[in-house]
């Protein structure tokens, strides 16, 4: 796959390339976030499409191309699904936001960790950053809790299930 | 390229046993002693330890509530759907609301003492 040659050698991309590189990463992790809200529309909990991407790009050391695809993700995504500027929209951003820097965390500090484990770190921080902001609008209640540590146990499952999924790109690219 | 090892299941485990304990926390509801009603007439406060059935006047006509054995229910509604007939409260911070008459139901742990209401 050229495309995950071109983030091993980010450096040696030229400026105009670099940002082609972008583009085409924010557009298929928006994309991925769409086919996540279409098939999971029924079930409430999203498997977590979008986050192959940005678990690639930290499994690269490439951070900092990971938090700028995921806020861009964030907002072309919410555009899309038409819940802009609401609390589904600050939902998904704290999300994003909790998700990706204990993600980073991780990979720094675990070195033996792989993708599976920084993607179930992943998806299991993003639903505490979302239940800290529900914590934070709608107070500290015994069922807040209840609720959010329910979602918390399906999270570690799709979070296992998104980290299958990428490493299915390294096999296909080690073929 | 190796996919799985042993880290990977230890996060995984700890995880897990963080939900779990959190699931505990949460399934653990303190009781709740006083019933706060608030009406287009007014702000109620009942005891739940006493057993009774309260009449109100909502916009939709009359409303009726009953309290047995710590638990809140709504007997008798003249809303269009009667979604606030389906619950049963008796936890702590529980509510029942019903938007059309403008009647909310909500159990709190103490007495206040600002609410302009009855206490028998």
């Amino acid at each position: 796959m050229e495309l995950l040659n071109d983030i091993k050698n980010y450096e040696k991309l030229s400026p105009e390339q670099k940002n082609i590189l972008l583009a085409f990463l924010i557009a298929i992790s928006s994309l991925l976030s769409l086919i996540d809200t279409i098939i999971t529309k029924p079930f409430i909990v999203k498997i977590g499409l979008a986050n192959i991407v940005t678990l690639i790009l930290i499994n690269e050391n490439r951070f900092k191309i990971a938090i700028s695809v995921m806020l861009a993700r964030v907002f072309i995504s919410s555009i899309f699904s038409g819940t802009i500027f609401s609390l589904a929209f600050l939902l998904s951003l704290s999300g994003g936001v909790f998700s990706i820097i204990f993600s980073i965390i991780a990979k720094m500090f675990i070195k033996k960790a792989t993708l599976i484990g920084i993607s179930v770190i992943g998806s299991f921080f993003h639903i505490v950053g979302q239940g800290l902001l529900i914590i934070l609008i709608f107070g500290f209640t015994n069922s807040n809790v209840f609720i959010i540590s329910i979602f918390c146990l399906i999270s570690i499952a799709t979070g296992i299930l998104t980290g299958i999924f990428a490493s299915f790109v390294y096999r296909e690219n080690n073929q | 390229m190796k996919r799985f090892n042993i880290i990977d299941i230890i996060i995984i485990l700890i995880l897990t046993l963080f939900s779990i304990t959190g699931i505990f926390y949460g399934s653990n509801q303190k009781e709740g002693n006083y019933l706060i009603i608030y009406s287009p007439e007014g702000e109620y406060s009942y005891s739940l330890k006493q057993d009774r059935t309260l009449k109100l006047n909502g916009k939709c006509g009359e409303y009726i509530i009953q309290i047995k054995n710590g638990e809140v229910s709504v007997i008798e509604t003249h809303c269009p759907k009667k979604i606030c007939q389906r619950f049963k409260i008796s936890h702590l911070n529980d509510s029942i609301v019903c938007p059309p008459n403008m009647i909310m139901i909500k159990i709190t742990g103490e007495y206040k003492g600002e609410i302009d209401g009855i206490t028998e």
